[in-house]
């Protein structure tokens, strides 16, 4: 009996052993992935940056400025989240204007004083609702939220180039 | 719950539909204070035939939303790796449930999303992004494959041309695991502006 239940057991483990492998081998692949496979987290991360990415498409044509200029406002969005959010990490103040001004100089470009700019209305609509959706996804799933937020830091602290978006520290 | 919600919906619109018929059916034997109720009963029923068309599209649209993605906002969402998932339309990756800054520079890179006007902008980003990245192109052009219909696919080799900026990744794909016969591709990656172009070999 216990024989007949071990070997149960043991032929559920490789079918399950063989299941998982047959998924990592699907997903290594570049396989197409479902949507229900995906984290709530992400999902909520992915429903907010695609509205933005489309708010911003509209008023900013030209890829090739809007693509470089989503992903920045992506990162200091999430820079501004996290130092709101997660414990240890503190708003650089001196360092957002500037970097933040930065991140927008290819729209600004025609921009009249005291005109309307309907890029920078754009830019800066986009930036505030990624923010807002990072904080919604810091209350979802605080701890990996700050540890993904820690690993983008570390991840932006690689180059000279990537410094310059920085916007938060760290305390040691 | 959803099965119920759709019966309803064809009920509603089984019962608007005939309502209206119904009435217009009597409407020859009646006087005409009778064919003020018909009409109100035909106003009826196509408010109810309304109703059931909106219950029914709306359960549709809510469905598609639960299962698959919308390619206008996503594009074809893959997974390079276990447990990451990234989107082509907003060139960005996803890991353990969280934006990957790792895993979107490694898949889409900082050209990707910093190139072409990244010299123009000030105070860095200048050089950022256009290096030699094996990896990413074997990435890229696995995708670029999974995209153009090539299944099952083994990269043969990656190996740097004599062009400048350009690696070419040589694919095998089979139409199953068990195949022994395969097609071959070239995929040649520019990375100083991430663009490929794939032909058959």
């Amino acid at each position: 009996m216990l024989r007949q239940f071990l070997v149960l057991a043991a032929t559920c483990a490789i079918g399950l052993g063989g299941a998982a492998q047959a998924q990592q081998a699907a997903a290594d692949s570049g396989a197409m992935v479902r949507r229900s496979d995906v984290p709530v987290s992400a999902r909520m991360g992915m429903h907010v940056h695609s509205y933005a990415m489309k708010e911003l498409e509209a008023a900013v044509p030209e890829r090739d400025i809007m693509q470089p200029l989503f992903l920045r406002l992506i990162l200091l969005a999430k820079q501004e989240a996290t130092a709101i959010s997660c414990e240890g990490f503190e708003k650089d103040g001196k360092r957002m204007i500037p970097v933040m001004f930065r991140t927008l100089q290819p729209i600004l470009q025609g921009a009249e004083p005291g005109k309307p700019n309907p890029k920078v209305e754009a830019a800066l609509r986009a930036y505030h609702t990624m923010m807002g959706g990072e904080l919604a996804i810091f209350a979802q799933d605080p701890d990996g939220f700050c540890e993904y937020s820690q690993q983008m830091v570390e991840e932006l602290g690689k180059s000279e180039d990537e410094k310059s978006l920085l916007v938060i520290t760290q305390a040691p | 719950m959803r099965k119920t919600a759709g019966l309803a919906a064809s009920i509603a619109l089984l019962a608007g539909s005939v309502a209206p018929q119904a009435a217009l059916a009597q409407d020859a034997r009646r006087g005409s204070d009778d064919k003020k109720d018909d009409a109100a009963a035909a106003v009826v029923g196509l408010a109810i035939l309304g109703a059931g068309i909106a219950i029914a599209s709306k359960h549709g649209k809510k469905r598609k939303h639960d299962q698959d993605w919308d390619t206008s906002y996503y594009g074809e969402p893959f997974s390079p790796a276990y447990g990451v998932t990234c989107l082509p339309q907003q060139r960005k990756c996803y890991e353990g449930g969280h934006f990957s800054y790792r895993w979107t520079k490694r898949i889409f890179g900082t050209s990707a999303g910093f190139g072409g006007s990244g010299g123009s902008w000030e105070g860095g980003f200048g050089g950022w992004g256009g290096s030699y990245d094996p990896d990413r192109a074997r990435s890229v052009c696995r995708d670029r494959g999974e995209r153009k219909g090539l299944r099952n696919i083994f990269i043969e080799s990656v190996t740097p041309h004599p062009d400048k900026n350009r690696i070419d990744v040589i694919m095998q794909s089979r139409r199953s695991q068990m195949t022994v016969s395969f097609e071959r591709w070239r995929c040649k990656f520019y990375f100083n502006n991430s663009t490929t172009s794939i032909e058959r070999i």
